[in-house]
C-alpha cells in the first residue's frame, strides 16, 4: 500500500469524496480540467488463477481535453506521469501517484485526443541478444534486465537477497525457451516465488503476495455488487518439469491438501529441484479468498496487497488484489483469483501420479555398484584399515547383496626364543559397517604365508535413504600387502540410486574472518565438502573458489559484513554456498584484551597523524598527540561534544567520533618541561582537515622554557581558536588582554584530568587592562566545548580533585606537601611542618605507617584526611583511612612519632568514601569545638556539613543544625588533643544532600 | 453590484438587466455503498446557472440573439466569492423575446422587447 498520511486516511473514510488530477505529458503539465476521461488498469493475474512470475503491462487509457504544447504527431512516445489528489479536511490535496505510463497510441477525436499508454513493462519486451548462457544471483539477472532495457529498479539487493532462493546462483544456459527480456525477468520472479510489476514510480518491483492485511475495508466503503468467493485458495504442491528427463518433479508441504501449482519448465530449477521446495515452503503461506470489489477511490493499494474486507456479505474475507481498474471519478475496481483447492485436487493428484510411475519405473532396476582401490595398501600386525568404501541412495526398504574379493599376499610372523622357533598364523577379521553402524557378519580368514583370496559375501536390509557401506579389515598374527586394483567388491539392489551432490557446505570455517582494510583475505584452515543426497560429504576444497580470493586485498567499500561466496563445479552443475566475513576499518587496531577500554600511547598513526582506536566497538579518534594512561603528557580531542572521564580517565559513556564529518576539534598537548606543565593549542580541525599551528609557537623543550611562545598561539591565532578566560573578581580576559598564561611549577604534578575538565591547581597569569597590566594566579579548570576553550580560574578556592594512581599526596596552603602515600612501599606519610620565623627556617618532622595490604581508599577517592590535634604542645596526628567499607584510623601516640596504633572503626554505618565526593576537615577552633567538612560532588561547589560534637561527650552544646541536612553519615572518632580532651570522641555529619 | 460592476459578454458591455438570477449547481457521482449508504464524489461545485431578463430594443435583442448563436462566450460579471469580476465560459439557452405592447410607437426604434435567457457555464 502506498504510504499516505493519517489526513488521507481520515478522507478515505468519508463518504463524500473530492479528487483533482495533476501530471504531465512529455513534461507539459495537465490537470482535471483537461481530463474528459482517464482509467488505468493493471493485474498480476489474468484472471483465474493465483500467478507467480506474471509480469504484466499496466495500461492507461485517457482522452485529453485542451492540452497545449504538445505537437500534433508527437503524442505518441510521451511520457505520462500521473497523480491524484484526494481533498484533506483542510480543504488542502494530498496527491498519491498513479505511475508513469508511455503512449503507444493517440487519436484525434472531436472531443479530444485519446491515448493509450502502457508502463515501462513494455521495455522488457527486448530480445536477449549477446549472451545465451549465465549465471548470477537473481538480483544481478534482474538489474542486467533492467540495464538492458532501460528500467529502473524498484529494489534493492538486499530486498531481493530476503526472498525465496534470492541468494541461489542461477544459471541461464543455451537451451531454454527464453527469448526477451520479459520472459528473463518472469523466471526470476516465478523462482523468486513472486510476481514482478511496475510500481508508481515507473520502477520494476518484485512482490509477494502479502498475508499482513494493508486495509481493512467494510461495507460502507465498498460498493454494492462485490463478490467473495466460498473458498480460499491456497497451494501446497508444486510441479515442475524436468527437461531433462522429461517427468515432472513434485513438492509439496505437509499437509497437501491444496493446490498444485505448474511452475512449468522454469530454467532456473532445473537440477535444482530444492528450489521448488523453497518456493512452495513460501507460496503455500498465501490463502486468499479470490473477490471482486469497487470503491471510491484513493488507489493507494498495490498489487499483491492484502486487503481484509469486513461486514455485508464479505465476512471478514482475507483478499489479495491481483488486478486493478481505476478511473478517475469513478469506481476503484479491485480483484483477486483463484480455484476452489477442493475441485482442483483431482488434476493435481493426476500429476502426482504420473510422476510416481516415473519413480516406480526407476524402482524396478537392479544396479550394480563397484570398488577397486586405485593404490596398493599394507595392513601390519594388529592394524584395522578400509578396503572398500561406496556409498548410495536408496529409495527404498530393499535388500542389498554384497560380494568382494581381495587379492593379497600374507606374512605371518615367526619368532625364535631360544630352540624354540614359533609361527604364528595371520588372521584377517573383515568388519562391515552400513552408515557406521557395525553388521553381525564378521568373517574372519586364518592364513599361512603366500598370495590369498579373501571371499567376502552377504546380504543386508536397507532402509531408504543415504548408505554409505564400509568393510574394515584387521590383521593379526603378520601383516598382509594388498597390491592395486586386488580389492574388488560389488553390491547389487534395486531402488538403489546414484548418489547426486546436492549442495556445498563450509565444512571448516577459515582460520580468521576478520580482516581489516588492506589485509589481503586469507582463507586457510577453510573446508568445503560437497554434500551428495545419500548424507555424504566429501572434500572438495582444492576444487572450489572462493570470492574474494585469498590475496584479494580488503578496501574501504568492504567495510562491515562481507558475503564470502564458494562455489564448486561438478560437470555442468554449480554449487554455491557463502559465510560472512567481516571487514574492519584499518582505524580499529586496538583494543585491551579483557574487553576493557585503556587509554594507551601505542595506537597506531594513521592518517595524518591522527591516532584511531576501538574502544567497546566503537572507533575513536585522537589526535597524534593525546597520549593516555601516561604520567608524561595528556590531552584531548573533541569535536562538538563533551565527554566525561572517571577518575581512570575512561569515558563514562561511549563517544563515537565519524572522522569523515569532522568540523571542528582542537588538540591539546601537555609537556612537562622541567617542572613546568604547559597547555599548548598545537594544531585544530576545521575544513575537514587539521591546521597544525607554526612550530615556533609550540612549546619550547626542557630547559628552553619561552612562556612568550606558548602564549603567543592563544593570541596570534585568535581567528582560530576562540579562547575566553573568566576569572572572579577579574576584568573579563580574552585573547587580546592575555599576555602571559600558565601552570605554576609547584603544582605541576596536579594537573589532571577530570570529567570534561583539565584541572590545574595553580595557574599563573598576567593580563593587560586599559594601560595597566595585573597578573595573579589562582586554581583553574579548563573546559572544551562547542564554542571553543573556557579557562576559569578560581584565585581565592579549592577544587574539587579526585586522585587516580598510585600517589595521594595534598598541598598545604604554601605548596608544601602535607602527606602522602606510595603504594610501592604501602608507606604512609604525614609531613609536619613548621616555620621558624625567627631564623626564616623551615622543618619539617615525618610520620609513617607502612601496611601490610594497600588501604583500597587511596588512590581510589576513598576518604582520608587529616587532624592536627589542638596545639603544637599536645600535638598528635591522626589519619583515617579505608578499605573496603571498613573504615580505619591511626595516630600518632606521641609527639614526633610514627604512627603506632591503629583500630578498626567498629561503628562505621556505611562506606564513609563515597565516590565522587572530596572531603577536607577544618576544625571550628583548636579546641575542636565544631568540625567541619567540606565537600563537593563535581568540579567545585565546595558544600559545607556540620560534624558535630554529642553534647554527652564533648560537653560543648551545638546550638542549631544547618537546613540543609540530608540523611546522617557517622564521620566517627574525631581525634583531638590540646586543651579540652575528647580522645574517642565520635561526631554525626549531616550532608545536605546525597552525595553518592 | 451591478452599477459598479457591469456586465461583459466577450468585450460587449451590457446595461443594466431588469433580472439577474444566479444559481450554484454541483456535479457529483453518486454510488451505493453495499450497507445502502450513499458513495459521492464531488466532480465539481458551483457551476454557475444564470436566468436573466433585459429589456432593450430591437437592435440590443439583435445582439443577444448573435450570442445566442454562438457555441460559447465569456461571461464577465462580479462575483460575491471574489468580491471581483470573474470570467466564465458560457452558452445562451432559452432565448426568449417578447415585444411590449405599444412599444413600437416609440420614435426612432421598432419597439421595445423583453429578453429572457439563461447562461450555463460549462
Amino acid at each position: 500500500m502506498y504510504s499516505v498520511s493519517q489526513d488521507y486516511l481520515d478522507a478515505l473514510d468519508l463518504p463524500v469524496r473530492t479528487y483533482k488530477l495533476a501530471g504531465t505529458i512529455g513534461g507539459v503539465s495537465f490537470d482535471e480540467s483537461n481530463v474528459l476521461s482517464i482509467e488505468i488498469s493493471n493485474q498480476v493475474s489474468e484472471g483465474s488463477e493465483i500467478k507467480l512470475g506474471s509480469v504484466y503491462i499496466g495500461e492507461l487509457t485517457a482522452s485529453f481535453y485542451g492540452v497545449t504544447g504538445i505537437a500534433r504527431g508527437s503524442w505518441v512516445g510521451k511520457t505520462i506521469v500521473l497523480s491524484e489528489g484526494l481533498m484533506l479536511a483542510d480543504n488542502s490535496f494530498e496527491y498519491v501517484p498513479l505511475g508513469v505510463f508511455t503512449i503507444a497510441e493517440a487519436n484525434h477525436t472531436q472531443e479530444g485526443v485519446d491515448v493509450v499508454a502502457y508502463d515501462a513493462m513494455t521495455a522488457f519486451d527486448k530480445v536477449i541478444t549477446g549472451f545465451t548462457m549465465t549465471t548470477a544471483r537473481p538480483y544481478y539477472l534482474l538489474w542486467l534486465a533492467c540495464d538492458e532495457c532501460n528500467v529502473t529498479k524498484g529494489f534493492t539487493q538486499a530486498d531481493i537477497e530476503a526472498l525465496p532462493n534470492g541468494t541461489e546462483f542461477l544459471s541461464l544456459y543455451g537451451e531454454n525457451d527464453i527469448e526477451t527480456f520479459r520472459d528473463l525477468v518472469s523466471w526470476v520472479a516465478q523462482t523468486l516465488g513472486c510476481v514482478a510489476t511496475i510500481d508508481r514510480s515507473g520502477h520494476l518491483a518484485i512482490r509477494q503476495y502479502s498475508m499482513t492485511p494493508a486495509a481493512t475495508i467494510d461495507e460502507t466503503h465498498r460498493f454494492t455488487g462485490c463478490q467473495f468467493s466460498d473458498f480460499t485458495c491456497k497451494y501446497t504442491g508444486m510441479a515442475v518439469v524436468d527437461i531433462e528427463s522429461q517427468t515432472t518433479v513434485y513438492k509439496n508441504v505437509s499437509p497437501d491438501d491444496g493446490l498444485t501449482y505448474s511452475l512449468g519448465s522454469n530454467p532456473f530449477v532445473q537440477g535444482h529441484f530444492e528450489r521448488v521446495q523453497t518456493i512452495i515452503d513460501s507460496f503455500s503461506d498465501v490463502a486468499l479468498v479470490p473477490f471482486s470489489a469497487q470503491m471510491l477511490g484513493g488507489a493507494i493499494y498495490d498489487l499483491c496487497d492484502c486487503l481484509t474486507f469486513s461486514g455485508g456479505i464479505a465476512d471478514g474475507a482475507t483478499c489479495g488484489v491481483m488486478g486493478y481498474t481505476w478511473k478517475y471519478n469513478g469506481a476503484y475496481s479491485v480483484s483477486g483469483y483463484g480455484s476452489n483447492p477442493a475441485l482442483a485436487n483431482a488434476k493435481s493428484k493426476t500429476d502426482k501420479s504420473i510422476a510416481g510411475l516415473v519413480s516406480t519405473a526407476d524402482a524396478d532396476l537392479v544396479r550394480r555398484y563397484h570398488y577397486t582401490n586405485v593404490n596398493g595398501l599394507t595392513i601390519a600386525d594388529g592394524e584395522t584399515k578400509q578396503i572398500t568404501y561406496l556409498h548410495f541412495f536408496a529409495s527404498g526398504t530393499t535388500w542389498l547383496a554384497f560380494q568382494a574379493e581381495v587379492k593379497h599376499t600374507a606374512e605371518t610372523t615367526e619368532t625364535t626364543s631360544g630352540d624354540v622357533y614359533t609361527d604364528r598364523d595371520l588372521v584377517l577379521t573383515a568388519d562391515i559397517y552400513i552408515n557406521g553402524e557395525l553388521q553381525d557378519y564378521h568373517p574372519v580368514d586364518t592364513e599361512d604365508d603366500g598370495v590369498r583370496l579373501l571371499h567376502l559375501s552377504n546380504m543386508y536390509e536397507l532402509q531408504a535413504g543415504g548408505t554409505e557401506f564400509e568393510v574394515r579389515l584387521t590383521c593379526s598374527g603378520g601383516f598382509v600387502t594388498i597390491p592395486a586394483e586386488a580389492i574388488n567388491a560389488y553390491l547389487f539392489g534395486v531402488k538403489l540410486e546414484d548418489p547426486e551432490i546436492e549442495s556445498i557446505v563450509v565444512q571448516e570455517m577459515p582460520d580468521t574472518v576478520t580482516f581489516f582494510v588492506g589485509n589481503t583475505f586469507d582463507w586457510t584452515g577453510i573446508q568445503v565438502d560437497a554434500v551428495y543426497n545419500s548424507g555424504v560429504h566429501t572434500d572438495v576444497t582444492a576444487e572450489a573458489t572462493i570470492e574474494p580470493q585469498a590475496g584479494e586485498e580488503a578496501t574501504e567499500d568492504m567495510i562491515g559484513t562481507l558475503p564470502v561466496e564458494v562455489s564448486w563445479e561438478d560437470g555442468d552443475n554449480l554449487f554455491t554456498t557463502s559465510f560472512d566475513a567481516e571487514v574492519r576499518s584499518l582505524y580499529q587496531v586496538y583494543r585491551q584484551n579483557d574487553g576493557h577500554y585503556l587509554w594507551s600511547s601505542s595506537g597506531s598513526s594513521i592518517d595524518d597523524g591522527i591516532y584511531y582506536k576501538e574502544i567497546n566497538d566503537q572507533v575513536y579518534a585522537f589526535s597524534e598527540k593525546v597520549t593516555w594512561a601516561s604520567t608524561s603528557s595528556f590531552g584531548i580531542a573533541l569535536k562538538h561534544i563533551t565527554v566525561d572521564f572517571d577518575e581512570d580517565m575512561r569515558p563514562t559513556t561511549p563517544f563515537y567520533w565519524d572522522v569523515s564529518s569532522i568540523t571542528e576539534a582542537f588538540s591539546f598537548t601537555g609537556y612537562y618541561v622541567s617542572q613546568y606543565a604547559q597547555i599548548v593549542i598545537d594544531r585544530f580541525w576545521a575544513d575537514g582537515k587539521w591546521y597544525v599551528l607554526p612550530t615556533e609557537k609550540i612549546c619550547p623543550s626542557a630547559g628552553t622554557l619561552n612562556p612568550v611562545g606558548c602564549y603567543d598561539v592563544l593570541t596570534d591565532s585568535a581567528s582560530y581558536v576562540p579562547i575566553t578566560i573568566s576569572a572572579d573578581g577579574l576584568p573579563a580576559l580574552t585573547n587580546s588582554t592575555i599576555t602571559s598564561l600558565g601552570v605554576h611549577s609547584d603544582g605541576y604534578k596536579d594537573v589532571l584530568q577530570q570529567g570534561s575538565y583539565v584541572i590545574f591547581p595553580r595557574v599563573d597569569y598576567s593580563y593587560t587592562y586599559g594601560s595597566g597590566t595585573a597578573s595573579g594566579w589562582g586554581q583553574a579548570y579548563m573546559e572544551l566545548n562547542d564554542s571553543g576553550i573556557t579557562l576559569r580560574i578560581f584565585p581565592n578556592q579549592q577544587l574539587a580533585r579526585k586522585r587516580g594512581g598510585d600517589w595521594f599526596w595534598r598541598y598545604d596552603e604554601q605548596n608544601r606537601l602535607l602527606y602522602s602515600w606510595n603504594s610501592s612501599t604501602k608507606v604512609f606519610t604525614v609531613w609536619d611542618w613548621t616555620f621558624d620565623t625567627t631564623n626564616l627556617l623551615q622543618y619539617v618532622e615525618k610520620h609513617s605507617m607502612t601496611f601490610a595490604d594497600a588501604p583500597t581508599g587511596f588512590g581510589e577517592g576513598g576518604f582520608r584526611f587529616l587532624h592536627y590535634g589542638g596545639e603544637k604542645d599536645y600535638y598528635r596526628v591522626t589519619a583515617i583511612y579505608s578499605i573496603g567499607s571498613t573504615l580505619q584510623w591511626m595516630y600518632s601516640a606521641a609527639d614526633n612519632e610514627d604512627f603506632e596504633q591503629t583500630e578498626e572503626i567498629s561503628h562505621v554505618g556505611r562506606w564513609f568514601a563515597p565516590q565522587g565526593a572530596y572531603i577536607c576537615m577544618e576544625l571550628g577552633s583548636e579546641y575542636l569545638t565544631n568540625v567541619w567538612l567540606y565537600y563537593s560532588k563535581d568540579l567545585f561547589n565546595w558544600k559545607k556539613a556540620l560534624a558535630i560534637v554529642p553534647v554527652a561527650e564533648s560537653g560543648t552544646q551545638i546550638s542549631s543544625i544547618p537546613d540543609f541536612a540530608y540523611g546522617e553519615y557517622l564521620l566517627t572518632h574525631v581525634y583531638s588533643g590540646g586543651g579540652i580532651d575528647i580522645y574517642n570522641r565520635a561526631a554525626t555529619v549531616v550532608f545536605e544532600e546525597d552525595i553518592t | 453590484m451591478l452599477k459598479s460592476y457591469p456586465i461583459y459578454f466577450n468585450t460587449t458591455e451590457l446595461f443594466r438587466p431588469e433580472k439577474w438570477e444566479e444559481s450554484y449547481e454541483k456535479v457529483q457521482n453518486s454510488f451505493q455503498s453495499e450497507a445502502g449508504t450513499d458513495l459521492v464524489i464531488n466532480v465539481r461545485t458551483g457551476k454557475l446557472k444564470v436566468s436573466c431578463e433585459f429589456l432593450c430594443k430591437d437592435t440590443n435583442l439583435s445582439v443577444f440573439r448573435g450570442f445566442d448563436a454562438l457555441g460559447s462566450f465569456k461571461l464577465k460579471s462580479y462575483d460575491v466569492e471574489d468580491g471581483a469580476y470573474r470570467e466564465r465560459t458560457v452558452r445562451m439557452e432559452n432565448l426568449k423575446s417578447s415585444l411590449n405592447v405599444h412599444s413600437d410607437y416609440i420614435t426612432q426604434s421598432n419597439g421595445l422587447y423583453t429578453v429572457s435567457f439563461d447562461l450555463v457555464e460549462f
